[in-house]
């Protein structure tokens, strides 16, 4: 449903460039991240196989014939494998089991003949590729059927260049006719049912006998997907994160003071069987280990959240007590698992949480050479020790789970650009700090970094608030690629955030000459076009966003503050409404209706929306300013006067509160307490107008 | 509607069930299940397919009458264990105050200890109810059921003995049994083991001694694997000893002979390069050209397209530079992709040299979809093959060959399917002469239900709409009537429907004179099911 409700749905009608589509490129990025998150898409889904009824048609008859498997299949290859005169049918797979030879075992009324034919390599090629074979039993000669030899059809796919015909009923000799390419066509005769025949371009149908068919089949009933042994051995070794962790004296520690030797970082539970196992037998090694001047860390992750939802909290220290594991310990932090995720999602492209137990092999430099998602034996540890300083070539045979060649060695990448798109899934997964200190790794090399890696340094900076150097990375990658759409407006961004319109503005025009629907550069400039009152242009350039981007929310966010703004209420809550329903988290959007409600009166369902940001950011303590108006609206006094209470206690210093609090008193009858809370406002704000005027009409003074 | 046609279903397949009060309503509209035609469409030894024909006008009856009365036309009232039946919804559009929607019925019964199974679509009509309530079902109109059985009743139609021929490899226990869900998690992912699973098969016999041997592609870090073929059918893994174990990320190979000296080379596409390998005739290869520029192709295929006596190449590159930003490429706009990869046409100029004869062949035209196969034929039957390519979200193209140049033919009746072309097959399906096609695409029950709704994308114009509404039809059929001409002749939930289809390939799989069609279908299965 993603793809058709989400994704399809947000495409222009023409190609643009992916700055005018923010919303529908965005989307596509979600439905990639819902699949990296183990979502199925059009999974499970069973092979056909359409009989063909006589030219009238097909119908489907896969079930039937036991060929309905609901593999993610890709591609089809036909050949008499057996050689017994009917097709059988190679299919590869996604899924388990990544192959199927499916033999033909239907009962056999009809024979067929099987062809092949040889080109004489000058004027047609000796695959006989493209030759026609025209075939037709003598008695029937109406009953013709055509082949062509192919090399590659279907998906992904070759089939057997032997050409098989089926021969429904028909009887006697057969002659066939071969129009070779190029022209030339020679007619063979006397071929007979049931015979496999080699037809060499100016010579002769010679009969092949078949070779002796497979021997019975060995089935295998009880097919399960085997497990394959843990261990990921990185093609190119990463920083770890720092973890932060406490150890067994409550005392603060980070991974970091494990430099200068190798350290496995395993993660563990007092629940999880084959984690006790492991740190077992880690503990029994333990002097192997100190040998090898190597250790474990094992950190307990007991009452933390992870995948299979456990939060059983054990006793961790009576648990390694028990197991004789004297090695480091600690309890890891919840906060520090999502960068864990993190490195692993990008070492593997799956975005899971955290299974357990997973560990991780790092060298005496902090870096990750290895990670095991599953348990992992001493065997295996100990050779993954060994081959932490072993040559390149060691390092590569290990990489790949099973030996063969490779054309382009996997060692010889582009570090620098692979450790910046490291930093920056660190950004987007939001830890900018560990972007920082790792884009800063990208610096020193001396090569220059391209614009890309300039503008997500930017975006990392710009994150952590350091505004100057975001400043300053994003004019280096304008000026490595002047024609930077996003880093223009991202600059763009920063001075608008500053106030400074006159130089944000000429930034967002540039983009938008090199791409005149640029969305960022368009909502900026409405923005700052409402900010100097020329509403109709700003109304125009978020138009063209909402009408390129129907999905955008920040589009849609900005267009409906635009119709607040202009009073036009009915064309603010639509657009504040669809807003929300596309992100519903964003508070913004709910504050604005919200306002919006409270202006037309609509004071339940102002309540409503105030309610929910209320609830989803209770430290926006405004929306309770709101809340109490609503309230009121409603007569709800003494309710209005608690929100009113909780928007003072939150400790903002508003006269707003303090007056609508003094109302709503005053409504319940508590003139001293009113006239309380309006001193307070004025203390605020001396000329106060409203408390003022509530002070001079009740008699306050 | 869903949950209420699982209720119908559950109560069809076991009388003991109880109805839940108000899925149907006390009277049903429905055909008169014991007045209909009935021709047998094939009559096979082994398979039989009959079709029904219901007696159109459609009568009230009973509900307990007509549970009946389904009940024994799907043969669903002799053994309900064992017994199918699932409906698929496809379609749902107001009908006045009512509900109309449309599904796929799929059943699978029994009569005299044989397994019937039985296809239908259904057109259902629901009460629109307020509130909490759950829709009832008013009418049931099935016109037309497609009944087929196993005709011996003993055996299995096909056996998978991969497990046979290849179980002696530790290549199958260890490589190919485990499916991308775990390689993912075990292959560095700058290693590129291709988590969508794009890895194909050629067979060819690379040793001369009369039998086929199999290629496999594998993903990044994997070995691909050629395997030989012994006598007694099962299979050697002689990768190494051929040096072809490439570890690249591989889609796609053949094995074809590129210097007419009778023995199979091998063009390989992987994500590093394009590479060609010689083959001595005793399989064993000498990488021999290779083509850094031409990483992540697809599909190649080799035709001798300018009739020059030796086999030309044709690598289709999809979304080719793209990938290296994200997982997917995003393609602009979504029906009508303009920015996918650049194919490539390499000529053969002897001795393992090849040029790029992409514009000089007229392919440079239009070519810019997202194109992941490609099919030669001699469609008009003048004596050079043409090219059909099947393209992602989009149009696929016909290329008719004029004396060795391509030819963009993208005219009304020429056989421009729209969709999510995955591949293309030809093959006379109904023995006119003429090479019709059967074109892999994409059924999608969602976009069946999303598209025609007026919410979905308002501001499209309305061509844009029946594009769309054909992107998610399926697969097609297309038939060649000679003369150059093709007519869209599919019936969309017989052949046309197969779901995300990928490998599509003719062959006479009973013998009896007619091609038959295989299609390797499903995308993505994980362990949330939850659809995409």
């Amino acid at each position: 449903m993603f793809l058709w409700r989400r994704v399809a749905p947000q495409s222009p009608e023409e190609g643009l460039k992916p700055t005018a589509t923010p919303g529908y490129t965005r989307n596509f990025r979600d439905l990639n991240r819902l699949i990296s998150e183990g979502n199925s898409f059009s999974g499970y889904e069973r092979n056909p196989l359409f009989l063909n009824l006589g030219g009238k048609g097909f119908a489907n008859v896969a079930g039937l014939l036991g060929v309905d498997f609901d593999d993610d299949a890709r591609a089809v290859a036909m050949v008499d494998w057996d050689r017994d005169g009917d097709l059988d049918i190679w299919v590869t797979n996604r899924t388990s089991p990544r192959v199927r030879l499916l033999r033909n075992n239907q009962p056999r009324e009809n024979k067929s003949v099987v062809i092949r034919l040889i080109g004489n390599g000058t004027t047609t090629n000796s695959d006989a590729v493209g030759a026609r074979l025209g075939i037709w039993p003598d008695l029937q000669p109406e009953q013709k059927q055509i082949r062509t030899v192919r090399a590659g059809e279907g998906f992904l796919a070759q089939s057997s260049s032997w050409m098989h015909l089926g021969l429904g009923g028909s009887k006697g000799t057969l002659t066939a006719s071969v129009a070779w390419p190029g022209g030339e066509t020679e007619t063979f005769t006397g071929l007979k049912a049931g015979e496999r025949y080699l037809i060499t371009q100016g010579g002769s149908a010679r009969r092949v006998p078949a070779k002796t068919p497979p021997p019975a089949v060995v089935p295998d009933p009880e097919f399960l997907e085997p497990r394959i042994e843990p261990g990921l051995w990185l093609a190119n070794r990463l920083p770890f994160p720092n973890l932060k962790y406490t150890d067994g004296n409550d005392k603060e520690r980070s991974t970091n003071e494990f430099l200068g030797k190798p350290v496995l970082v395993n993660l563990w539970a007092t629940w999880c069987e084959p984690c006790v196992q492991e740190l077992l037998e880690f503990a029994g090694n333990a002097d192997a280990l100190r040998a090898l001047n190597a250790t474990v860390l094992a950190l307990n992750v007991d009452g933390l959240t992870l995948d299979r939802g456990e939060t059983k909290i054990g006793d961790a220290k009576a648990e390694l007590a028990r197991l004789g594991y004297t090695l480091p310990s600690g309890t890891a932090h919840q906060e520090n698992l999502g960068k864990i995720e993190t490195l692993i999602e990008f070492i593997s492209s799956r975005r899971e949480p955290l299974s357990i137990p997973t560990s991780f092999l790092l060298d005496n430099r902090g870096q990750v050479a290895a990670v095991y998602q599953g348990p992992l034996d001493w065997e295996k540890f100990r050779s993954d020790l060994a081959l932490l300083k072993a040559p390149p070539a060691s390092q590569l045979a290990r990489l790949s789970p099973r030996p063969g060649r490779w054309f382009a060695n996997p060692l010889q990448v582009d570090f620098s650009a692979r450790l910046s798109e490291y930093a920056t899934l660190f950004a987007t997964n939001g830890f900018p700090a560990e972007a920082q200190d790792l884009f800063d790794l990208v610096k020193p090399s001396g090569r220059s970094a391209s614009p890309q890696e300039l503008y997500n340094q930017a975006k990392a900076a710009s994150a952590q608030r350091k505004i100057p150097e975001a400043k300053k990375l994003f004019r280096a990658a304008i000026e490595a690629d002047p024609n930077y759409g996003q880093a223009l407006t991202g600059l763009g961004a920063l001075f608008l955030m500053e106030k400074r319109p006159d130089l944000a503005r000429p930034l967002f025009e540039r983009a938008l000459a090199i791409d005149p629907n640029h969305a960022t550069a368009l909502i900026n400039l409405a923005i700052i076009d409402q900010s100097r009152g020329d509403q109709a242009s700003a109304l125009k350039r978020l138009g063209k966003v909402v009408e390129l981007n129907p999905d955008y929310a920040a589009a849609r966010l900005n267009l409906g503050s635009l119709y607040a703004s202009m009073k036009d209420y009915p064309k603010a809550i639509e657009q504040l409404e669809k807003t929300i329903q596309l992100d519903p988290k964003q508070p913004s959007a709910r504050l604005n209706l919200a306002a919006v409600y409270l202006e037309t009166q609509q004071w339940a369902k102002a309540e409503k929306h105030y309610l929910s940001v209320s609830k989803s950011h209770p430290r926006l303590h405004h929306s309770y300013l709101g809340l109490g108006a609503a309230l009121a609206g409603q007569g709800r006094h003494s309710d209005a006067a608690v929100s009113f209470r909780k928007v003072i206690t939150g400790g903002l210093k508003s006269a707003k509160a303090y007056t609508g609090l003094a109302r709503s008193l005053l409504a319940l009858g508590d003139k001293a307490a009113a006239k309380q809370a309006l001193e307070a406002a004025i203390k605020i704000a001396p000329n106060y107008p409203a408390a003022k005027q509530i002070i001079q009409e009740n008699d306050l003074e | 509607m869903k949950e209420q046609l699982a209720g119908l279903a559950d109560v069809l397949l076991d009388p003991e069930t109880p109805l839940t009060e108000g899925v149907c309503a006390e009277r049903i509209t429905s055909v008169d299940f014991r007045s209909h035609q009935q021709s047998e469409t094939h009559s096979g030894r082994s398979i039989r397919v009959r079709e029904l024909s219901y007696t159109p006008d459609d009568k009230p009856m009973k509900l307990p009458d007509f549970l009946h009365q389904s009940r024994a036309a799907l043969h669903l009232d002799s053994d309900p264990e064992g017994q199918t039946l699932v409906f698929k919804v496809y379609r749902v559009q107001a009908e006045g105050e009512n509900l109309k929607t449309r599904q796929l019925l799929t059943a699978s019964g029994t009569r005299d200890g044989k397994v019937i199974r039985s296809q239908a679509v259904v057109d259902a009509l629901w009460t629109r109810p307020g509130g909490e309530a759950l829709p009832q079902l008013l009418s049931f109109s099935m016109p037309r059921l497609v009944q087929s059985e196993f005709a011996t009743g003993t055996g299995k139609g096909f056996d998978d003995i991969a497990p046979s021929v290849l179980g002696g490899n530790t290549a199958w226990s260890e490589q190919l049994k485990p499916g991308m869900n775990a390689w993912s998690r075990r292959i560095d992912h700058s290693l590129k083991p291709d988590f969508l699973g794009y890895h194909g098969v050629a067979i060819g016999d690379v040793d001369g001694d009369g039998l086929e041997d199999v290629y496999l592609c594998q993903p990044g870090g994997l070995p691909n694997l050629l395997f030989r073929q012994e006598e007694n059918g099962t299979l050697s893994d002689i990768s190494a000893a051929s040096g072809v174990d490439w570890l690249d990320n591989s889609t796609a190979s053949l094995l074809v002979d590129l210097d007419n000296d009778g023995d199979k080379d091998l063009a390989l596409a992987t994500q590093s390069a394009f590479l060609i390998l010689e083959n001595n005739g005793a399989a064993k290869f000498a990488l021999r050209a290779r083509f850094k520029q031409l990483g992540l192709g697809y599909s190649p295929t080799a035709s001798d397209y300018d009739l020059d006596g030796d086999l030309d190449l044709l690598v289709l590159r999809y979304g080719a530079d793209l990938r290296k930003i994200g997982d997917f490429p995003t393609p602009h706009p979504f029906h009508d992709a303009r920015n996918g990869g650049a194919n490539v046409l390499l000529k053969n100029q002897g001795g393992f040299r090849f040029s790029d004869v992409t514009e000089a062949s007229g392919l440079g035209q239009e070519n810019f979809r997202f194109s992941f196969a490609a099919a030669w034929e001699d469609y008009d039957n003048d004596g050079d093959p043409d090219l059909y390519i099947a393209n992602d979200f989009g149009p696929n193209q016909l290329l008719r060959n004029e004396g060795g140049k391509l030819v963009d033919t993208s005219a009304p009746g020429s056989a421009q399917d729209w969709g999510f072309g995955m591949s293309a097959s030809w093959g006379d399906y109904d023995r006119d002469g003429n090479m019709d096609l059967y074109v892999s695409s994409m059924f999608s029950g969602a976009g069946n239900l999303v598209v025609p709704q007026t919410d979905f994308n308002p501001s499209m114009p309305e061509q844009t709409r029946e594009r769309y509404l054909k992107m998610v039809r399926g697969n097609s059929l297309m038939r060649n009537n000679g003369a150059g001409q093709f007519s869209d002749v599919t019936s969309p939930m017989d052949e046309g429907y197969a779901g995300w289809a990928w490998g599509s390939v003719f062959g006479d799989l009973d013998n009896d004179g007619w091609e038959d069609l295989y299609v390797a279908n499903g995308y993505i299965s994980q362990p949330k099911l939850d659809d995409l």
